[in-house]
């Protein structure tokens, strides 16, 4: 059977086609890399105010009078007059707009319950704020912000988590004009934290909060934390997103195996028709072999360059993605669960995210064989793999579309196993066990008509 | 001398049309059998059903012994062959798809390939690929695939098609050699009457998908001697001797001044001749030569017993 397979690989690696769709395969990993290089270097940067913007937008704020103008009109005025946070990437920008936001509405849109005490301490604390940001002085205004939360009269707990964020910063020596990436960390687990502090609030008000919404803020806070304990910077989470170029590279170079399924489709479609109608068949069959042996070898070495291609594109935009953007090792992949931490290897689920991609390449090469056995043509093989690889979703589209929900047991609509997966598809609660069988039972009923077609034909 | 291959009541139907019906034979190791007829007779039917390319309705086939149907393998084990054309791999070299066979088949060495391709005389092209191949060359090529095995049935159909006068004089040794010295059971079909007059030991001759007969190559060719004989008379005068035969009630025919032939049939004929010629003596015709016409070749035997039923079935 080896043997076999062997000269399957052979006949299939003589021909110059192959490597004319192999080279093709690789032109599409290596410029796809490129490509993803080229566009992310164009970074956001920020943009700085200069005294005629700043002119423009008073005019038009006066004319638009929108909710909240004369707040906003204020702002722009203390920017020019004091000449600072200009620059909307700077920590000064933020904390003005917040300084404006927490210590100003109150005064410039007054209440029946504003006493004068707490006017007062509006001014004040206002005042020590926005004097450490005309300094431009991260760790006086850090301390001010602390100060000022104190004195706001919130529990103890709450002024925990609120001040959190400052006392951090401070304590671990980090400067905003670094730009830290710890700084929206931080940030983020002092807003969690305090929407789990609501929650608890309102629970014991009587509210009822789902046991699933609490898990899920836990699980986040447990993943920030984490995150700070350890030092990680960029990881990979639950749903595939990262901030880091080379994994967020690599993860998206899992597309290209739909130009490996061409090859794939090409490959199987002639793979039996070609026998045919070049007349080889008749040498195939007379050697001591049995049918049912060669047709499986035909059918087991398509399923070995399938696996080979996967590899060999998880490798080869492995290799062009760490070149183009530099491998980081250390980009874990991290979930939660109960708010404990899962540590996983990021190479592992970026596999894994090649595999569940690649099963539509093993699906379409296995028709294309069946046609190729069933008809002898592997033109209709290859139009039909091609045309089903290409326009197979869309015919799931318009089906769910219309309604008809028989279309969830098309081949098409259980072929795409990340999406089903990730809880996005097509048709309503089709899990991927549904997914997982009905592709069981196509693969079965292909591989029984090619296996049967094959083994009666008269030659 | 052992059975190599065995068909008992063989019939196989394309649709309604009987292709090969009630087929009986057996051929023997160490002869070289030609398998005779015209087109559509059934020939290449019954070699495919032989090989295992088709099935058949009725009846059974054996090669030495194994059941195609029920042990293919083992049958196929003893069996090289061509079938039809011989189509390769186009694109790969001759040594490549000998190579591929080889895997295929059990116990073939590389020693081996060598050796086959010397055989057939394919040395010096055998690294070229096949698609630069004459059709000669991949005739030769299909051969040298079909003995890489040492099967002990060599099934060739049409195996001179494409080769030059030289090429088929040498597959014509190679084919009697295997036969005559390594007990191989050769199976020849040609359209080539003349060709399988010199390399068949026996032939069977098949129409309409039914076996006529099967014979040895000299009683095919007796059958229809001796019931009729032309000579070819060179005399100084063919007139005088056309009416020295006229004479004798002899009929003639003349072909020049001093040419002409007689058909002399009956059961003495080496009489009537000794008789004619003293005539010529006596009436003073100068005999020059006379020659015996040799036409009963195993064409003439086929297309006699074929006779009314070459049309297409």
């Amino acid at each position: 059977m080896l043997k076999l397979i062997k000269n399957e690989w052979i006949k299939v690696f003589s021909k110059i086609s192959t490597y004319v769709l192999l080279a093709l395969v690789l032109i599409f990993v290596v410029g796809f890399s490129v490509l993803m290089k080229i566009s992310m270097n164009s970074s956001y940067g920020g943009y700085t105010y200069t005294d005629t913007d700043i002119e423009g937008e008073i005019s038009y704020l006066e004319s638009s009078r929108d909710p909240g103008y004369e707040l906003d009109i204020k702002r722009y005025e203390f920017m020019r007059d004091h000449d600072t946070a200009r620059d909307t990437s700077s920590w000064e920008y933020t904390a003005l707009i917040d300084a404006f936001d927490t210590y100003q509405h109150d005064l410039v849109y007054p209440t029946d319950q504003l006493t004068d005490e707490r006017r007062a301490q509006l001014s004040s604390d206002f005042d020590a704020v926005t004097s450490a940001i005309i300094a431009g002085d991260w760790n006086a205004y850090a301390n001010a912000k602390i100060e000022a939360i104190e004195r706001s009269g919130a529990d103890s707990e709450l002024t925990e988590i609120r001040t959190y964020p400052y006392r951090y910063m401070i304590e671990n020596g980090l400067n905003p004009d670094d730009d830290p990436w710890q700084e929206s960390v931080v940030e983020e687990i002092a807003r969690l934290e305090e929407e789990k502090y609501n929650y608890q609030k309102q629970q014991e008000a009587g509210t009822y909060i789902s046991d699933a919404v609490m898990e899920e803020t836990d699980n986040s806070l447990a993943i920030l934390n984490y995150r700070l304990e350890n030092n990680v910077e960029s990881y990979i989470d639950e749903n595939g997103s990262t901030d880091n170029p080379f994994w967020l590279a690599f993860m998206q170079s899992a597309s290209l195996l739909t130009v490996a399924s061409v090859l794939m489709i090409v490959i199987a479609g002639g793979c039996v028709a070609n026998e045919f109608s070049t007349g080889t068949i008749k040498f195939l069959l007379i050697n001591p072999v049995k049918r049912s042996k060669i047709i499986w070898s035909k059918f087991l070495m398509l399923m070995l360059l399938a696996a080979a291609l996967l590899a060999g594109v998880y490798v080869v935009a492995g290799i062009t993605d760490a070149i183009c953007f530099g491998a980081d090792f250390h980009v874990p992949y991290l979930t939660a669960e109960n708010g404990t931490v899962q540590v996983g290897s990021s190479f592992l689920y970026v596999l894994e995210q090649y595999l569940l991609n690649s099963v539509g390449m093993f699906a379409m090469t296995t028709m294309a064989f069946m046609i190729s056995s069933l008809l002898r043509s592997s033109a209709v093989a290859i139009g039909v793999g091609v045309a089903a690889l290409m326009g197979g979703s869309m015919v799931t589209q318009i089906l769910a579309q219309l309604g008809c929900d028989w279309g969830r047991y098309l081949i098409f609509a259980n072929m795409n196993l990340g999406q089903i997966r990730s809880g996005y598809s097509v048709f309503p609660n089709q899990s991927v066990t549904f997914a997982a069988v009905t592709l069981i039972v196509y693969m079965v009923i292909f591989l029984w008509t090619a296996f049967d077609g094959f083994t009666r034909r008269e030659v | 001398m052992e059975t190599a291959i065995k068909l008992e009541h063989v019939s196989k139907n394309f649709g309604k049309r009987r292709v090969v019906d009630d087929l009986c034979l057996e051929t023997h190791t160490g002869e070289v059998f030609g398998f005779l007829g015209p087109n559509g007779a059934g020939k290449t039917t019954t070699i495919k059903m032989l090989v295992g390319l088709i099935d058949f309705d009725e009846g059974e086939i054996s090669v030495c012994g194994a059941d195609v149907r029920r042990d293919f393998e083992k049958a196929m084990a003893n069996v090289g062959g061509i079938v039809e054309n011989p189509e390769m791999y186009r694109y790969m070299t001759g040594l490549q798809n000998l190579r591929q066979y080889a895997r295929m088949r059990k116990g073939v060495t590389e020693e081996r390939i060598r050796e086959v391709v010397e055989l057939v005389g394919l040395t010096n092209r055998i690294h070229e690929k096949v698609s630069k191949y004459s059709l000669g060359m991949r005739q030769r090529l299909g051969v040298a695939q079909s003995l890489l095995h040492h099967p002990k049935v060599l099934i060739l159909d049409e195996p001179t098609n494409g080769l030059d006068p030289a090429g088929i004089r040498e597959l014509r040794d190679i084919l009697r050699n295997l036969a005559h010295r390594e007990n191989v059971c050769v199976m020849v079909s040609s359209h080539l009457m003349s060709e399988m007059q010199l390399m068949c030991d026996r032939v069977g001759i098949i129409v309409k998908g039914k076996l006529l007969q099967v014979t040895s190559v000299e009683e095919l060719i007796n059958q229809t001697k001796g019931t009729a004989g032309r000579y070819h008379y060179a005399v100084d005068s063919a007139e005088r001797a056309a009416e020295v035969f006229r004479q004798a009630g002899q009929e003639s025919l003349l072909v020049d001044e001093r040419h002409l032939e007689i058909t002399l049939s009956g059961e003495c004929m080496e009489e009537t001749l000794l008789k004619l010629n003293r005539m010529l003596f006596e009436a003073g015709v100068g005999v020059c030569t006379v020659s015996p016409v040799e036409t009963q070749r195993l064409e003439d035997a086929f297309i006699e017993l074929t006779k009314g039923e070459t049309q297409i079935a």
